[in-house]
């Protein structure tokens, strides 16, 4: 494979939401840093052989004043192993461009009015070819994604596609070879979701699925309903009961419901385990948000 | 990296046993002042080293073939496993990565570079 698609390849775009901003990205561009800290931070991602694509958020108290942003910025580009930096603005966004002995660099910013956040996005070229279609087509992609009517916040990353509750912060992602998970809680740790997607299943799942949730489940919670259902081909064993009241009421999570359900996708063969507790809720809700977890493009588990 | 062929000691010796698994066994280079008396008394070095890989491990032994690449073994791992490229690639750089230290496997590069 050569280090870079010649010029006129068409890429396949794919779709990831991170942080309440979707782009569209070349498949073969994988994730491979992100950050948690909503105010600032930044995701990488990479093909086979380099970076390619950095975005970077910041969350700034009003709209930059870009000119000056952009003249500092060329300055420190110059003062560096940059050469031949230009200003250049695309599809609503204002950049630079510049080279290195070794690739060519676009850098974009702009200023999300929603999230009062200036996002920065840095395309890397390899070699000396800049695809200036893609990153046409990626910046035209880039949009702030709003919650739902019902107060929900998606989330497309990992090979998940999913909504939790807005308010829920990111507490922890892991993204291990075969092994990506991602919670999310409120400030004080009484509502958890827990998304898993596991791969590698043969090699370690020794029970079947069912067995494999209910042992989880049977941790957590008391009282509990068998939920399972069948959706597009996807058995999915779904459990929701009381929470257990921890052994000292002031550290744990306290009463509520709880919900614990997995399946295994048969187009990836990769099981999908979510965990859920949200005091206050209704087994329903946490059903309702169970069922929206996207774990194939072609078989969303909501109809 | 990616462009390296992975090449077995011809001297590592594999078999399989009774779980599936794979039990290398590669002969130790010793000083011959370790093979004789008084230190071969001391020190009780076996004369071989022996680990047993699992079934993924031995997987990747076995399309160490000398012909492909790491990039090909990371590919092939993908495909036969469901994993994406880097997911594939961490776990067979880091197979590799024991089996290199344990004298298994070397490393061609190729132009010589």
């Amino acid at each position: 494979m050569s280090a870079s698609k010649s010029a006129g390849t068409p890429y396949s775009l794919e779709t990831s939401i991170w942080r309440h901003f979707r782009l569209r990205l070349p498949a073969d561009w994988e994730m491979l840093q992100f950050s948690r800290n909503p105010e600032i931070g930044k995701c990488g991602f990479a093909d086979r052989y380099n970076f390619r694509f950095e975005l970077n958020w910041k969350v700034v108290p009003g709209a930059p004043d870009f000119d000056r942003m952009l003249s500092d910025y060329a300055a420190k580009l110059g003062a560096s192993n940059h050469s031949g930096v230009k200003r250049v603005a695309r599809e609503g966004w204002r950049g630079l461009e510049s080279s290195t002995p070794t690739m060519l660099t676009s850098r974009f910013g702009r200023f999300f009015e929603e999230e009062s956040c200036l996002l920065e996005v840095v395309f890397l070229w390899p070699g000396k070819h800049r695809d200036g279609s893609l990153q046409r087509k990626v910046l035209r992609s880039i949009r702030y994604e709003s919650p739902t009517g019902d107060h929900l916040r998606r989330w497309r990353t990992l090979g998940m596609d999913f909504f939790v509750p807005d308010g829920l912060a990111l507490e922890e992602c892991t993204a291990l070879p075969a092994r990506a998970e991602i919670t999310f809680t409120d400030r004080r740790k009484r509502s958890r979701h827990q998304l898993s997607r596991l791969g590698l299943v043969d090699h370690w799942l020794k029970t079947p699925v069912t067995d494999h949730v209910k042992s989880g489940a049977a941790k957590a919670l008391k009282n509990m309903q068998d939920l399972s259902f069948e959706r597009n081909g996807h058995r999915i064993t779904c459990l929701v009961g009381s929470m257990k009241s921890p052994p000292v009421p002031v550290f744990g999570p306290g009463r509520g419901v709880g919900l614990h359900c997995g399946w295994i996708c048969p187009e990836s063969g990769r099981l999908y385990h979510m965990t859920m507790r949200q005091p206050g809720s209704r087994a329903e809700d946490l059903l309702q948000w169970a069922e929206r977890l996207s774990c194939c493009s072609r078989k969303r588990l909501a109809s | 990296m990616l462009i390296s062929v992975p090449v077995r000691n011809t001297a590592a010796k594999a078999e399989d046993n009774s779980a599936g698994c794979l039990v290398l066994r590669v002969q130790r280079d010793l000083p011959w002042f370790f093979r004789v008396p008084p230190v071969s008394w001391i020190l009780a070095i076996q004369p071989e080293r022996r680990m047993t890989l699992d079934r993924l491990g031995s997987w990747v032994w076995k399309l160490c073939d000398g012909n492909r690449n790491v990039e090909q073994l990371v590919d092939d791992f993908a495909a036969a496993e469901g994993l994406s490229f880097h997911e594939a690639r961490v776990a067979v750089t880091g197979y590799l990565k024991t089996l290199i230290q344990r004298g298994a496997l070397a490393v061609e590069v190729p132009g010589g570079k």
